[in-house]
């Protein structure tokens, strides 16, 4: 889809062709689910979650100005979205399933490339310790770096949509890359290596 | 080169910021550096992981725009029930009001009998009595004019939905009056949030300079922030009258930022649009909420 059609699409939705919506959901269904699905860590979470910030796009369209572009706007509604849950269930005190600080086991084996009869068993292995990874990131850092990895956003489109500086968000996305280096190799299991990138300079 | 600069390199090398003779450098380190290459590894994994998208569940677009057309709804009859409310606001309720007083005075001067006017018809009385009709045929007009506006509201009403259904192509730019989705939607609730904090901060004035937190219970609903006016209210809403469930809370000390969120109480407490205003059930009673700012 180019801009000029979504921008048209997004014109019909705004006098009252709803349905034109949907060509917008289907656009963009595959990265908001995904992006929810890094966030949230569970796909039921992910489901709901993308199709509130679909919802708000909505809700709001004609609050989005021409000058961001829609994917980018999307996408931040789909975290900003996540992070309310997050920050929800935590208030309510509820245990994140995934948020398991005594889990140990965090560190990665990076399979070969070689074809061996277990290599999908590996990739699966190598799958749910990146996602156990992920899920142990701060929140906030965990979205500025999805915006970046998963929605392809730039510094400058996340924080712009985020409003922090783009300084601010090289910072995160640094410590979270950081952060997910040191879970991931040997590091992971020694608790107090990850306290120092705790701090965030803004 | 060491190791902290090669882990630098490795994290801006993951946005594909190296230059060639950095990529150079950082490869002859990673060449005798196995724990550097075990980082380096590791986001190799993470970014081919986020590559990995799963499908999205089956039906999920029809659901969303299932969604949609709900809110579409639901927009589409708050935009109508905020009109009606409209109506009755306080400048209109003085010609209600002297339309009553109106009525209740012709009763009196027809239902007065007649002999008891003979009985008392001094020329005070009299001279009285045809002011009472003079005023009464000058509020008549008036009374007339009071009825017919509402009518006349309704026309413009009923020109205003017009005029916005079938909104021409070429309309929507980005600063075009928002159509009614969005007019009633999130304008200010999904907001850049740049513009949001303004609104904040100056909402946050308007309460005093000496409170620039919340500090006070409040909602957002349709965009606008909402404050407890700390009244309880006897009533029990019809449902059909529940505009929505508090979808997050945020600590007292911040105002609310997105559409359903609060600073007190708990997530899904109920609120609601009546004739009184916006009332949100906390502690088991309907409180009157009243709009910061317009």
């Amino acid at each position: 889809m180019t801009k000029t059609e979504e921008k048209a699409i997004i014109e019909r939705v705004l006098s009252g062709e709803t349905d034109a919506f949907e060509a917008l959901v289907l656009e963009y269904q595959t990265v908001v689910y995904n992006l929810a699905l890094r966030m949230t860590a569970n796909p039921a979470d992910a489901e709901d979650c993308a199709q509130e910030a679909f919802v708000k796009a909505y809700r709001s369209l004609a609050s989005f100005r021409g000058d961001a572009s829609f994917s980018s706007w999307l996408y931040r509604l789909t975290t900003n979205t996540c992070l309310d849950l997050l920050r929800s269930r935590k208030r309510r005190g509820e245990v994140s399933l995934t948020d398991d600080s005594d889990e140990t086991d965090a560190e990665l084996d990076i399979p070969d490339e070689t074809d061996t009869p277990e290599t999908a068993a590996v990739r699966k292995e190598t799958r749910e310790t990146v996602r156990g990874a992920l899920a142990k990131l701060p929140p906030d850092f965990r979205g500025v770096l999805l915006l970046r990895e998963l929605g392809g956003l730039s510094y400058e489109e996340i924080g712009q949509q985020m409003n922090l500086e783009a300084g601010t968000v090289k910072s995160r996305i640094f410590r979270a890359r950081k952060k997910l280096a040191a879970i991931l190799t040997a590091d992971g299991n020694n608790p107090h290596a990850e306290t120092s990138d705790e701090r965030e300079v803004r | 080169m060491d190791c902290e600069k090669a882990r630098e390199l490795i994290f801006r090398a993951a946005d594909g910021e190296l230059s060639a003779d950095e990529r150079i450098a950082l490869d002859t380190h990673l060449a005798e550096c196995a724990e550097c290459r075990a980082v380096c590894d590791a986001l190799a994994a993470v970014s081919a992981e986020l590559r990995e998208t799963e499908s999205v569940p089956e039906g999920f677009a029809e659901k969303v725009m299932d969604a949609v057309r709900e809110e579409k709804k639901i927009v589409d009859l708050s935009a109508r029930r905020e009109k009606m409310k409209k109506r009755f606001q306080p400048g209109n309720i003085a010609i209600w009001v002297a339309c009553a007083c109106l009525v209740v005075m012709i009763g009196i001067v027809e239902f007065t009998p007649v002999g008891h006017t003979k009985n008392v018809s001094s020329p005070y009385f009299m001279a009285d009595q045809a002011a009472v009709f003079e005023s009464a045929e000058a509020e008549s007009a008036a009374a007339e004019e009071a009825f017919a506006l509402p009518a006349a509201e309704e026309a413009a009403l009923v020109a205003e939905e017009a005029a916005e259904l079938p909104a021409p192509a070429e309309a929507p730019a980005p600063e075009m009056p928002a159509p009614e989705p969005a007019e009633f939607g999130g304008a200010i609730n999904e907001a850049p949030a740049a513009e949001m904090e303004e609104d904040i901060a100056v909402n946050g004035a308007a309460r005093g300079a000496d409170t620039p937190n919340a500090l006070v219970p409040a909602l957002m609903v349709n965009g606008t922030l909402y404050r407890t006016t700390g009244t309880q209210l006897p009533v029990e809403p019809d449902d059909s009258a529940i505009l929505g469930y508090v979808s997050s809370v945020v600590p007292l000390s911040q105002w609310p930022e997105t559409e359903g969120q609060a600073n007190f109480g708990g997530p899904d407490a109920p609120y609601a649009l009546t004739e009184d205003g916006l009332i949100v059930l906390t502690d088991g009673e309907w409180t009157l909420f009243e709009a910061i700012s317009e």
